[in-house]
Order: C-alpha cells, then sequence, then structure tokens
C-alpha cells in the first residue's frame, strides 16, 4: 500500500488507534519515517520504469526488431500473391506503416543490404517517389539508401 | 531438372494449387524473386511488378492510363504492347500465347500464365517461384481464380 505524507492523514490516524504508533493493538503500523522513505522508493522506482520504457521505446534496436517480425509475416502470408492492392493491404504491411518515420532508418538499412519491395513503406511513409521516371526496385533501393544517406538518416 | 525443384518446394506450392499435385509437367524453376510478377512475366519483363497500382509504387509499372483491376483493364493493357485476343490455348508455332486468370467473385483479374515454345506453360507464383505446367487449367482454384481469356503474339 503506499503512502504520501500529508496532513489529510493524521485524522485516520488518530482513528485506528489511541496510539497512533504503537503496534501491540492493531495490526496497522504507522510510522512516519517509514512512510516517507518508502514513499521516496516507491516513486523512484515509478521514474525509473518510465525512463525505462521512453528509452525503450526510442530504441532503434527495438523498433528493428518490430520491422523484421512484420516484414517476416508479410512475406510469408503474400507470398503468393501477384496483387500489390493485397500486398499493402496486408495487416503486416500496415503495421510497418504504423512504425512512422522513426521506422525509415531501419527500413532504409534493410533495403540497403537486401533491395526488394520494402521500398513501397518508404513511398507511404515518406509520401514521395523516389524517381520521376519508372525504375526496377533494386534501383529504387539505391536511390531510397543515397537519399538516406544525404538526410543523415543512415551511416 | 532444376535444382529448386524439391519436395519441401513441390509441396509448399501444390497446398496452395492443389490442381499441380497430378500435373506431370509441373517443376520449380526459378529462384523466389519479388522484383517482378505473374503479370510482367507472362509478357517475358523481369524488370518490374506490372500492376495498376495507386499510389503509384517504386518499381511497379502499368502500360496504360486507367488504373482499375477490373478484368477488361488486363486485356488493354497487354493489347498496348501487341497482343490480342484468341480463342484457344491451343500451341500454335508462330504465335506466344498468355492466359488471363480472374476471380469471379470480384470481376478483378489476378493472374496471368504464359505458353513457352514447348507448348508448355509458365508462371510467376506472386513473390515466390516461377514454375513449369502443363496447361493454363492446372493453377486455377481459390487462389487465382479461374482462366477468363487468352491473348496472342507473333514470336
Amino acid at each position: 500500500m503506499k503512502f504520501s505524507k500529508s496532513i489529510s492523514m493524521i485524522p485516520l490516524a488518530l482513528a485506528i488507534s489511541n496510539n497512533a504508533f504503537s503496534s501491540i493493538k492493531t495490526n496497522f503500523v504507522f510510522n512516519e519515517d517509514d512512510l516517507i522513505k518508502n514513499f521516496i522508493t516507491i516513486n523512484q522506482d515509478l521514474i525509473k520504469d518510465s525512463k525505462r520504457d521512453a528509452a525503450f521505446m526510442a530504441d532503434d534496436q527495438y523498433i528493428s526488431i518490430r520491422l523484421r517480425g512484420f516484414i517476416d509475416n508479410w512475406r510469408k502470408e503474400t507470398k503468393f500473391s501477384s496483387s500489390i492492392s493485397k500486398m499493402v493491404q496486408n495487416t503486416n504491411f500496415k503495421n510497418i506503416l504504423s512504425l512512422g518515420k522513426p521506422a525509415v532508418p531501419a527500413i532504409l538499412n534493410e533495403i540497403h543490404f537486401a533491395p526488394s519491395n520494402l521500398v513501397w513503406a518508404l513511398n507511404y511513409i515518406e509520401g514521395f517517389n523516389i524517381s520521376k521516371t519508372p525504375v526496377t526496385i533494386e534501383e529504387a533501393c539505391k536511390k531510397w539508401v543515397k537519399w538516406g544517406f544525404n538526410n543523415h538518416l543512415i551511416k | 531438372m532444376s535444382p529448386l525443384d524439391t519436395l519441401v518446394n513441390r509441396d509448399t506450392i501444390i497446398q496452395i494449387f492443389p490442381g499441380l499435385a497430378n500435373d506431370k509437367n509441373f517443376e520449380v524453376h526459378s529462384p523466389e524473386e519479388d522484383k517482378y510478377n505473374c503479370i510482367a512475366w507472362a509478357v517475358n519483363r523481369k524488370d518490374a511488378l506490372w500492376w495498376p497500382a495507386v499510389p503509384q509504387l517504386d518499381g511497379t509499372y502499368w502500360p496504360i492510363e486507367n488504373k482499375s483491376e477490373e478484368f477488361q483493364n488486363l486485356i488493354d493493357a497487354y493489347c498496348s504492347v501487341g497482343y490480342v485476343p484468341c480463342e484457344t490455348w491451343d500451341f500454335e508455332v508462330k504465335f506466344k500465347k498468355i492466359a488471363l486468370y480472374i476471380d469471379f467473385d470480384t470481376g478483378k483479374f489476378t493472374h496471368a500464365s504464359r505458353q513457352l515454345r514447348s507448348g508448355l506453360w509458365t508462371s510467376k507464383l506472386g513473390k515466390s517461384f516461377d514454375i513449369i505446367h502443363s496447361t493454363p487449367f492446372t493453377i486455377e482454384g481459390d487462389f487465382y481464380g479461374s482462366v477468363r481469356a487468352f491473348m496472342r503474339i507473333i514470336f
């Protein structure tokens, strides 16, 4: 149970026992020093947790792992489909898009090492085509990677 | 025989296209590849995915303005590169023939396959392998629907 030091707690403590600091007559142990100490401990833990979560969410590695999972499932589920409409409407592809701009460096790394139609995710997230003239998937990937280097999104 | 024509690869494909189980000419022919699709492969192209993608995606191509997935639009697209409708899938020495598939539930095109000089047929299965099959009909089913039309062009 969590308590914070507060004037509002005084009536509560008095109501429980005539001797608020005695542990003999009641199971409720009310020690102001302990309460302060616990309160500080609890809140530091919460702060640590939230900092850790924030760091974890922003972590590139975390995005890469999620992206890899979505890509694997996307490829598996659309393996025999020729329809681009079905490929981009697949839930896993939508999940890739939902990662948004923070996933762009990871996507660029993926297509840098293995050019593929994952490049379409960049069309949707960034909102433009890398070339005004028709290009192959490989050419498109190369151009996007160059764009990524130029914009300091990948090293 | 292609080194890709393994039992595992064959079984994976037959699960999706059960008609191939009894096709004595069924063979897994080329590696898995996501940089072109069946519609491009039918006209012997490997440099783009032919599909009326909206919005236009990098590495995709469609030869005509109309970006509909209605079946007639596939016929129009192939007409634009010199094919003309024909009655049968019978082998004719002077002509290269293609078969066009439709999902009758949606009225949209799903797939295209091409006749080889041997009289056998070849299909690119989505992002997966190119295969050889005896007739256009052995890959009919839930996934690609049914053959709806044939077209031809002089070799």
